[in-house]
């Protein structure tokens, strides 16, 4: 690290989390500590702070410990000394100061990817445990910045990025009139009661990346889809109060996303390119509200895209020359498995595809999920030096493109091309897979 | 000292006993029902197939990616832990208080599998200890009990290849034997050592976290 990387580092002030901490004492962070570990967790909590024999053996599978230079603080046992253990050492009375610690390292130095868990010989979930001390912090009111105002549009407007409701039906209009000079009998059908297929998107689609709800409509056209978008909440699948600790908001979301495709009586949802909102929707707000599984069956893109293929409902026209690469999003590879379908899916539409390694289950996180990115600016130097690995990872590879179903995953490499100044682009699959199929079906 | 015997073979031995096993079953019986109590969706995601494959890859030398990472210690790891089992309950001195006592016996080990069993536990032990203090990570998430359990699992070990050589001192080493392995016992429900149980339970459920739910490979 630089001195100037180490001063960048120093000075990282957070007016959301400094705000409330001078409001806490060591009575009111006792009591909220006591009442998330004896109301909120139980034996799987106590079963893993018990289990872990130190072994050191998550250490080289965090991306932060091995960016920052095998900096054991960084190492996911030592996140969990810092916080956890430490709020048990000192009986759940601290002081703001260590409060101000324990968030930071739960929100901007843990992606909550999962790695680590399939590195301990006992399969202990660091990721949940840092998932409870962000509870404890939300609880508090400790909460970084930029990833409390998602929270609060996801409250107020049931979207990340305080879309209102006219503003996401007009650009769905404007995106149809868009792609219409593409496929003039495009449509893109709102509120279609009884369609096979709800597809639900992230807020930053029709905020500021409305082009891939142009291309996914191109895709859905193309295929002779029956499909529809929700007029109303419900359409925007992201969560990040899930990730700021907000459990009852996350509550929220789910239910109201299902509850848009129960009202249209649709029989699955398809999900865009995103990770973390299929985590939400299929993994954690789901259960929260008690469905073990999605009430209505819930399809991540690239299920979707391999589907069509197959089935022959698109057809590639010329594959892409450019040498690519693909980044594993954790969410939907550690999280849903769909890493041999999504190469599938590459190797359909490329010609010269280069694996990363690690890859698959095992590849490194991109630094930008868990709610890491939402964080906001005050951490992206410290978000870029914890990349490093990745960095170096992706420039192996020698691709042009790097190609990764997942917002979070595709921000995060776009900001590490840039900062490592890799002469590459990223992309998601749809991107590739508009840009190489056949225009009609 | 001769006086010390009768104690530690009979009244501490039986506690020890007791406690390891009485207190191995509370814990886990504690655990079960707390998250029975308080966690019953967990029982609703585990799946027998997701745990039996993970534990098998985890069971393997070098069967998950963390072991070919580490081929020093996967190797260290499993001798240890087969002799940390096999060495007291297949050892024909143990078999044969066991016979004395209850008339109960089984196979036994022969003896130089035995001592070489002892021996690479102890080393192991040291190797634990080593390996703790010597690699920054493992020493900045150390506390003293860390410390303190290769200690705890070395002297037994030690103490019984001493004395069943009858090395110099191996009187006073055999009833150091005796009652350091009393305290191991005891230590397993109550330290970190409860891994033994405790690491199956949470393997299970990751596994089948993994496995069942996210059709994903944890290891």
């Amino acid at each position: 690290m630089t001195p100037s990387e180490q001063a960048a580092l120093a000075s990282i002030v957070d007016e959301g989390i400094e705000r409330k901490l001078a409001t806490l004492t060591p009575e009111k962070i006792k009591a909220v500590i006591d009442a998330v570990l004896n109301s909120e967790t139980g034996s799987r909590l106590k079963a893993y702070l018990k289990t872990c024999v130190r072994c050191g053996l998550c250490s080289d599978a965090c991306h932060f410990f091995l960016s920052f230079d095998r900096d054991p603080a960084f190492s996911p046992a030592g996140k969990i000394r810092q916080t956890l253990e430490l709020f048990i050492r000192e009986k759940n009375r601290l002081t703001a100061d260590q409060i101000r610690k324990a968030a930071v390292i739960a929100y901007t130095e843990c992606n909550l990817c999962r790695r680590c868990v399939i590195y301990c010989p006992f399969g202990v979930d660091t990721a949940y445990m840092i998932g409870v001390v962000r509870r404890i912090c939300h609880r508090l009111g400790v909460t970084p910045l930029y990833i409390q105002d998602t929270a609060h549009s996801h409250s107020a407007c049931m979207n990340q990025m305080w879309v209102k409701e006219d503003e996401w039906i007009d650009t769905i209009l404007w995106q149809e009139d868009d792609a219409r000079e593409e496929d003039p009998d495009l449509r893109i059908p709102l509120e279609k009661e009884g369609a096979e297929i709800m597809y639900s998107v992230i807020a930053p689609e029709p905020r500021f990346q409305a082009d891939l709800i142009h291309k996914a409509a191109i895709l859905m056209n193309r295929a002779n889809i029956d499909w529809t978008l929700p007029a109303t909440p419900g359409w925007d699948n992201s969560d990040m109060a899930m990730y700021s600790g907000d459990n009852e908001i996350m509550g929220r979301i789910t239910r109201t996303h299902f509850e848009a495709a129960e009202r249209l009586h649709v029989k699955r949802i398809v999900m865009g390119e995103c990770g973390h909102a299929f985590r939400s929707v299929y993994d954690t707000g789901n259960r929260w509200l008690g469905w073990s599984r999605p009430p209505v069956p819930v399809v991540h893109a690239i299920e979707f895209y391999h589907d069509l293929l197959t089935s022959g409902k698109i057809r590639i026209r010329e594959k892409e020359k450019r040498p690519v690469t693909f980044h594993d999003p954790c969410n939907v590879v550690r999280g849903r498995g769909l890493h041999e379908k999504a190469r599938d899916i590459i190797r359909a539409t490329c010609e010269n595809f280069v694996e990363m390694t690690p890859n698959r289950e095992h590849n490194y996180c991109c630094g930008a999920g868990g709610g890491v990115i939402n964080c906001g600016p005050p951490y992206k130097t410290k978000r870029m030096l914890a990349s490093r690995v990745k960095a170096e990872q992706i420039r192996r590879t020698g691709a042009e493109v790097v190609i990764t179903p997942c917002h979070n995953c595709h921000s995060g490499i776009h900001d590490i091309l840039h900062h490592y100044k890799l002469p590459m682009t990223v992309s998601f699959m749809v991107d590739i897979l508009t840009a190489t199929m056949e225009t009609s079906a | 000292m001769h006086q010390l015997y009768p104690l530690a073979t009979g009244p501490l031995l039986y506690a020890a006993i007791f406690l390891c096993i009485g207190g191995t079953l509370i814990q886990t019986g504690l655990l079960v029902m707390e998250t029975y109590r308080r966690e019953r969706s967990v029982f609703s995601f585990l799946s027998l197939k997701s745990t039996l494959l993970s534990m098998l890859h985890w069971a393997t030398p070098f069967g998950s990616t963390v072991m070919r990472k580490n081929v020093v210690l996967t190797l260290v790891g499993f001798l240890f832990h087969i002799f940390l089992v096999m060495v007291p309950v297949f050892l024909l001195a143990h078999v044969l208080l066991f016979y004395e006592a209850w008339g109960l016996s089984w196979p036994t080990l022969p003896g130089w599998i035995a001592d070489a069993g002892t021996l690479t536990v102890s080393a192991a032990c040291l190797f634990f200890l080593v390996r703790r203090l010597a690699i920054p990570e493992l020493r900045y998430i150390s506390g003293p009990m860390d410390l303190l359990i290769p200690v705890l699992v070395f002297l037994p070990f030690f103490t019984g290849f001493w004395a069943s050589h009858t090395l110099p001192g191996f009187r006073v080493v055999h009833l150091v034997h005796i009652v350091s392995g009393e305290i191991l016992l005891v230590a397993i429900p109550f330290t970190r050592l409860t891994h033994m149980v405790f690491g199956f339970l949470t393997r299970i459920h990751t596994s089948s976290e993994f496995g069942g739910t996210r059709y994903a490979k944890d290891w």
